[in-house]
């Protein structure tokens, strides 16, 4: 039966959620209808909904590390993710399904058999395709309330910062000390935080950096590649994918203003000793 | 309580002031820097009305404590452009402590060409025409004024260099002999005392009082355990006694840091023609005198007499760095030609280190021969003479180094670097670089090992700890200066750990003050801080704190460079 | 068998042309296996006489064994300039007098590909090394044989510093290479 009431209200339920706490939340098939109905955007469905206080399902299992009143900024956030390779893809998909509602991603490259130890979204079908094409395609399917604009291309010179123009803050998901330091130039002339992240063998750092705050040089100024440590321990999967999901704890933290967003010390985290520390730079 | 006198010398005039709160601690070089920072502009031209000619007594000086008898003399550097303290022995400081003046401030510049000099007695401050003692060398000026106004006065004069106002132009103080052989040399600061027209300033202190002390007793305790520490070490009690600071040439050239031929190697073939022990022979066999003190009240007596080899006077305060300048480093091994240019030095009114590497420079340029020690007294006459020859030599190493085409100028800041390599002393050269009195190896001097935690082997051809030493050993400097203290008194207090308490002692008996030990560092690293910061104001930058190029090259007999990066000497600097 | 160029300065050179012992430029045989101290007792010197013994233009100790053609001076006690500090002197390998001599102890980890460091076998059981004091964090890596062209970030106490730090005891040590990985 088609119910003649087209509001979130009619379409809402009772859900009991982690802590045992009542809330209503509506599932997607139903936000889809409504904005169809409504002819609405999809995002702008979602926020309607939060903001009645009408919790999307899918966001269910976040409370309440992330509470609704949080889960309505992401949607409104908009992050930059530069690189789509191990950490990149691997934020990519992170943030897409915590419901950052926009995201602009940058990456030249098509998958290739070596993406296959690590990089998410590199599977047999998808070797030789635009990596940042997969990932729209793919995190559409996973959260649609997720607006990507994919950018196929490079960022090497200070002067694309008119591409970040709307967004907040700027993730760090590149390779190459040269480009990371135009990318900390970027950020600077944007006045971003830049949620830098790096890994080797079975570890890696983040460390958000402030615009000028010229921490991205002490990393990377003068380096010379030959003695870089990826290259002498490899990157297996492992790290990108704690470091992916430390870059995303940084990112929430900027977004949703916490304390922790104050703290700019340098993670480093080995997980083969294992090991957790932090250094001051 | 103490005053500042000020003096006006285009009014001709002078007056008494009570020192500021900020400046009422202070002395010595402490109050000198501040002084200059204070009131003098930094971009002033130095020998303009701008610049300001500070004499300042340190802490210590006019009372009994032994070796307190030292003088700072400040104002912005007319060869490096920046601030610059000079420090000298004699008689001024004393006096002038015992006049209640805590300063003697020159201020302002004529209008015309007349010389003056001021005369400071006990009921007055007098100006006097001095134009008949225009060209009159600093050894006859000092007779003269002691003819004119009593023996042993305190004298402070310039000769024909400053006169000139050239660039190398010291101050020359009269030692307690009445010879010209202290001076107040690097820097310059003889052609400031030039550009304001005073060829002499006379101190006499008759008919004042002892200094007053705020507690006799607990002084007089404290100077005694001072005075048997430094007669019972071995440095200051024989070494420099017996040898004087000469002792340093055989020692450094068998470090192989003795800088020869402009700096090229760290071995003089002759060096113990030169040497302390040829100069100790010498004196004996020619009736010198082998010890002798530059102040009264000084206990380690490193000075000596000079005499030819008639018996005749030669010249006094014969230093390491004279002999290194005119010898190894112009290849000269005759020691009396040395002796000869150290006393035209003094006369002149010239400072020995720049003027020794000038002439090494000359012979880089081709005026005058290699190790020729007669064509180099012939040529540093010229100065006394108004030759353009001797105006250009009297500039300096890098103004003569210019003139010539030279291309091996080895300056910081503009200053001729003295008698220690820096690549194969490291520490001395980071002194050399980041010191803001320009390549200065005093400035980073003396006490480092008890008092500051530095200590244990360290290796002079490697870089490690070298700067973190340099940092220390120019903080402790300063405060020494600051105390109108001997700087050689380091040596006792290096080995001592009560040395430093003794001299807080002294001060705190002196004054009623309540400091403590660490009060020195903390005194040090403010001096410091003064000084880099009126060189900052100057518009001197991290890259004025550099040694030349020609230091790149490995440097035998250890084949060193000099290898710091400018990121690593700016730690120096950094408090 | 061979010669050795032997001066004597100050006191030292006064003491001795006192007893016509050459000691200004003056060419010595040597024997095989002989050292400074052995050399300076041919000539009388004793320990106390000397502040410290330049071999080739370095203080060195006592013990040092001499070769052919090798240049060594002696300098008795009261050289003046800090040269004294600088050139080695003060703390003369001989003296037993050195208080700083007391051993300090600092955690150092080696992080990514510097890790095989660590296993030096200096290193104790829980990532310590052991020093005489006054060291620098360069002692320590040059210890560890750590090549410094393959250090890009150091710690000291969780706090960014340089190679030329002081160590203390009970200091704590990160050194990190470059890393770029993405």
């Amino acid at each position: 039966m088609m119910p003649k009431d087209h509001s979130l209200e009619s379409r809402a339920r009772i859900e009991k959620d982690c802590q045992g706490k009542s809330c209503r939340v509506i599932c997607d098939q139903d936000l889809l209808a409504l904005a169809d109905i409504l002819n609405i955007p999809l995002h702008q469905m979602y926020l309607q909904s939060m903001e009645k206080g009408i919790l999307p399902l899918r966001y269910l299992r976040n409370m309440p590390s992330i509470t609704l009143k949080e889960q309505i900024i992401l949607q409104t956030s908009q992050v930059a993710v530069v690189g789509a390779g191990g950490l990149g893809g691997r934020i990519i998909e992170g943030l897409s399904r915590l419901g950052v509602g926009t995201l602009h991603i940058f990456d030249p490259d098509l998958f290739d058999e070596t993406n296959l130890n690590r990089q998410i979204f590199a599977d047999q079908n998808t070797l030789g395709t635009p990596k940042v094409e997969v990932m729209q395609e793919c995190c559409r399917l996973i959260n649609p309330a997720v607006r990507i604009t994919a950018h196929r291309i490079a960022v090497k010179d200070q002067n694309q910062d008119a591409l970040f123009a709307d967004v907040q803050v700027i993730v760090d998901a590149l390779d190459t000390p040269g480009d990371r330091l135009t990318l900390a130039a970027i950020a600077g002339k944007c006045r971003l935080p830049l949620v830098h992240g790096t890994v080797a063998g079975f570890g890696g750092r983040v460390m958000v950096i402030h615009p000028l705050d010229g921490r991205m040089e002490m990393l990377y100024g003068g380096q010379e590649d030959a003695c870089s440590a990826e290259h002498q321990l490899g990157t297996p999967v492992l790290s990108p994918a704690l470091i992916a999901s430390f870059q995303m704890m940084a990112v929430l933290n900027l977004l949703l203003g916490k304390n922790q967003a104050t703290d700019n010390r340098m993670i480093y985290a080995d997980m083969e000793k294992p090991s957790l520390d932090l250094f001051e730079l | 309580m103490s005053k500042i006198l000020r003096i006006n010398t285009r009014e001709k005039t002078y007056s008494f002031e009570t020192p500021a709160e900020d400046i009422a601690g202070l002395g010595g070089r402490a109050l000198t820097s501040r002084m200059i920072l204070n009131e003098v502009p930094a971009t002033s031209h130095p020998l303009s009305k701008n610049n300001k000619l500070v004499f300042a007594p340190g802490l210590l000086s006019g009372s009994p404590a032994a070796n307190s008898g030292r003088l700072s003399v400040g104002g912005k550097s007319p060869l490096t452009g920046g601030i610059k303290e000079s420090n000298s022995g004699g008689l001024v400081s004393q006096k002038l402590a015992r006049l209640g003046i805590k300063a003697l401030v020159l201020e302002d510049k004529p209008e015309d060409d007349g010389f003056s000099m001021v005369v400071i007695k006990q009921d007055s401050v007098e100006f006097l025409d001095a134009d008949e003692y225009v060209g009159v060398c600093n050894g006859d000026m000092i007779t003269k004024l002691w003819d004119r106004f009593g023996k042993r006065v305190a004298t402070a004069s310039i000769g024909v260099a400053g006169e000139q106002r050239l660039t190398s132009a010291s101050i020359q103080f009269a030692d307690p002999k009445g010879h010209p052989g202290r001076a107040a040399g690097r820097g310059g600061l003889g052609a400031v005392m030039g550009s304001k027209k005073i060829k002499a300033i006379v101190v006499d202190d008759k008919g004042t009082d002892r200094v007053p002390l705020h507690d006799p007793e607990a002084f007089k305790a404290a100077n005694k355990k001072w005075v048997e520490l430094l007669t019972s070490h071995p440095v200051s009690g024989q070494g420099l006694p017996a040898y004087g600071t000469a002792v340093l040439v055989n020692v450094i050239n068998e470090a192989g840091a003795l800088p020869t031929k402009n700096f090229r190697n760290g071995r003089f073939e002759n060096a113990q023609d030169i040497s302390g022990e040829t100069m100790a022979a010498n004196i004996e066999k020619r009736s010198g005198v082998a010890t002798e003190g530059c102040h009264p009240g000084c206990v380690i007596k490193c000075s000596q007499v000079y005499n030819d080899k008639d018996n005749n006077y030669l010249t006094s305060g014969f230093e390491y760095e004279t002999i290194w300048a005119f010898g190894a480093h112009c290849l000269i091994k005759e020691l009396d030609d040395i002796a000869m240019l150290d006393r035209l030095c003094d006369d002149f009114g010239l400072d020995t280190i720049e003027t020794g590497v000038t002439m090494g420079i000359a012979m880089e340029g081709g005026i005058i021969p290699w190790g020729d020690g007669k064509a180099a007294i012939e040529l540093l006459k010229k100065v006394g003479t108004g030759d353009p020859m001797g105006k250009i030599i009297g500039n300096g190493a890098a103004f003569t180094g210019q003139a010539l085409g030279v291309d091996r100028v080895p300056v910081v800041k503009r200053q001729a670097l003295p008698a220690y390599d820096p690549r194969a002393v490291k520490a001395v050269g980071v002194t050399y670089a980041t010191t803001p009195m320009g390549a200065d190896h005093t400035a980073g001097y003396g006490v480092c090992q008890n008092i500051l935690g530095v200590g244990g082997s360290i290796d002079p051809l490697k870089k490690d700890n070298n700067v973190e030493i340099s940092k220390n050993l120019q903080i402790a400097t300063a405060a020494i200066d600051a105390a109108g203290l001997c700087l050689f008194v380091a040596f006792p207090v290096l080995d001592n750990p009560e040395g430093l308490q003794m001299i807080v002692d002294m001060i705190n008996a002196r004054y009623g003050f309540s400091l403590v030990v660490d009060d020195v560092t903390t005194l040090g690293i403010s001096i410091l801080k003064d000084e880099l910061e009126f060189n900052r104001r100057a518009g001197f930058t991290p890259k004025d704190d550099r040694l030349p190029d020609m230091f790149k090259e490995p440097f035998a007999p250890h084949n060193t460079t000099w290898d710091f990066t400018d990121e690593e000497l700016a730690e120096a600097v950094k408090f | 068998m061979g010669n050795v160029l032997f001066n004597a300065f100050s006191f030292l050179q006064k003491k001795l042309k006192a007893q016509d012992i050459p000691c200004v430029n003056a060419v010595l045989d040597l024997k095989d296996g002989q050292r400074v101290k052995d050399i300076l007792d041919g000539l009388g010197i004793t320990p106390q006489d000397i502040e410290g013994v330049f071999v080739n233009g370095k203080i060195a100790p006592l013990d040092t064994p001499l070769h052919d053609g090798d240049r060594i001076a002696a300098l008795p006690p009261g050289t003046p300039g800090p040269y004294r500090l600088l050139l080695g002197l003060v703390s003369s390998p001989d003296k037993k007098s050195d208080k700083k001599k007391d051993p300090i102890k600092i955690e150092i980890r080696l992080f990514a590909s510097l890790a095989p460091y660590a296993n030096h076998g200096d290193m104790d059981s829980d990532g310590c090394l052991s020093f005489k004091a006054p060291a620098t964090i360069r002692d320590a890596i040059q210890r560890l044989g750590v090549p410094e062209q393959e250090i890009k970030l150091v710690f000291l106490n969780g706090v960014g510093a340089s190679l030329d730090s002081s160590l203390k005891d009970r200091d704590r040590v990160g050194i990190f290479p470059p890393i770029g990985g993405g």
